[in-house]
């Protein structure tokens, strides 16, 4: 006699699938097991996923891989050039603002600004999160925020000379904002709330970003 | 799947060796291809958009940033870059896939009738009647053996999403079954 109340039943009835691949961690394995053990429904329904696991392993092996592929993609590769694009050097990063300042002052001094820039640096970075739309540049916004797992996130790479004002209003438009950048390769973090359609926009925007992929 | 090599091969693509290409490719192309599959209408456009996604893992290695497996990052170029193809070419494949379904019932033979009997031969018939995106993600269960939060990454949906459009693609797996006079019990 199962003691699973319906809610239990139907939470594990979910796992199942991963249960039968393999991938749920040790604790969910075994509630998964125990449930299985103890509810004759749950245990009919597994045996489903089972058989649809066998007819999906057996369908994808039946499915041929062209063998013309690995040798199309080594001609592929070879005639692609030694240096592609995102492997050449970062540029050098440009002097900053305080770089700059710190290079003009007298040692004492550099101490003194250094102590102060200590006490203000914090309190403009948590005012400048604050703040939408954020200045050009200066988009280090969200690095110190827990991850929303539920959001997309793209790595892109704006073409050389595209006004920021044009990234902004595309940011504004598409509810998006960066999260990250730039890397040493020059690349930008984006996270946007809607993941539907958002692909299709960047790569419409051919004109703001060199390239754009899902962010890993 | 030696997930911790796939990132040391590639950094070493990333700076440019192509050997290291040539291994990740092995290991990983046969993979992207039966997802890439799903999304396209026939092996060659497959095919392409495979090799499509591996070039540009030539180009733009440096930008994996370790936060997924390698494995689940092609998926997910690959989707994307599969995505945007077929935004450009709005095909029309899915109808055509649908009049080639039903002439294949009108047209059946008598060792297609006894094939329908046979019960693993009825669960892939069935299965190749699901829509893209459930069948998608049943392969990425079963085939590609990923997690939830794999999946998650993979078709940028919430985790939530991932569970209850399983659920869904399995309850229409049965629901095509019972309407080949296969009932399995469930739901």
């Amino acid at each position: 006699m199962s003691t699973l109340s319906d809610k239990d039943r139907e939470e594990l009835s979910l796992l199942l699938p991963w249960y039968a691949n393999g991938t749920l961690d040790a604790a969910e394995s075994r509630r998964v097991e125990a449930a299985l053990a103890e509810d004759e429904a749950l245990a009919r329904e597994f045996d489903l996923v089972l058989e649809d696991q066998a007819a999906i392993l057996e369908l994808v092996s039946e499915e041929e891989v062209p063998v013309s592929m690995a040798e199309r993609f080594k001609a592929a590769l070879h005639a692609e050039e030694d240096a592609p694009a995102a492997r050449t050097m970062p540029e050098a990063p440009r002097a900053g603002l305080l770089d700059r300042l710190f290079s003009i002052l007298t040692p004492r001094r550099s101490v003194a600004l250094a102590a102060l820039v200590a006490v203000l640096v914090p309190a403009v970075v948590i005012v400048s999160m604050e703040m939408r739309p954020q200045p050009p540049g200066q988009y280090q916004t969200a690095s110190g925020e827990d991850d929303t797992p539920d959001e997309m996130r793209m790595l892109v790479k704006m073409n050389p000379g595209v006004p920021w004002s044009d990234v902004d209003a595309f940011l504004k438009e598409t509810g998006g904002q960066i999260v990250r950048g730039p890397t040493a390769d020059g690349l930008y973090e984006l996270a946007f709330e809607e993941a539907e359609g958002t692909a299709g926009r960047l790569e419409a925007e051919t004109g703001l970003f060199e390239f754009a992929l899902p962010a890993n | 799947m030696p997930a911790d090599d796939d990132q040391r091969q590639l950094e070493r693509v990333a700076n440019g060796d192509r050997q290291a290409m040539g291994v990740l490719y092995q290991r990983h192309h046969k993979r992207v291809f039966h997802f890439a599959r799903r999304f396209v209408s026939d092996v060659a456009a497959a095919e392409d958009l495979t090799n499509d996604v591996f070039i540009e893992v030539w180009h733009r290695a440096s930008a994996y940033e370790g936060r997924s497996k390698v494995s689940s990052w092609l998926l997910g170029v690959a989707r994307y870059k599969a995505l945007s193809e077929l935004r450009r070419a709005k095909p029309v494949h899915s109808k055509s896939d649908e009049i080639l379904g039903a002439m294949e019932d009108e047209a059946d033979d008598p060792e297609m009738v006894s094939q329908k009997r046979d019960k693993g031969a009825a669960i892939k018939r069935c299965i190749q009647r699901l829509s893209r995106d459930h069948r998608v993600i049943l392969e990425l269960i079963y085939y590609h053996e990923k997690t939830i939060e794999e999946v998650a990454d993979i078709l940028d949906i919430p985790k939530n999403t991932v569970k209850t459009r399983t659920f869904h693609a399995r309850k229409q797996l049965s629901a095509e079954m019972a309407a080949q006079g296969l009932d399995r019990g469930w739901p």
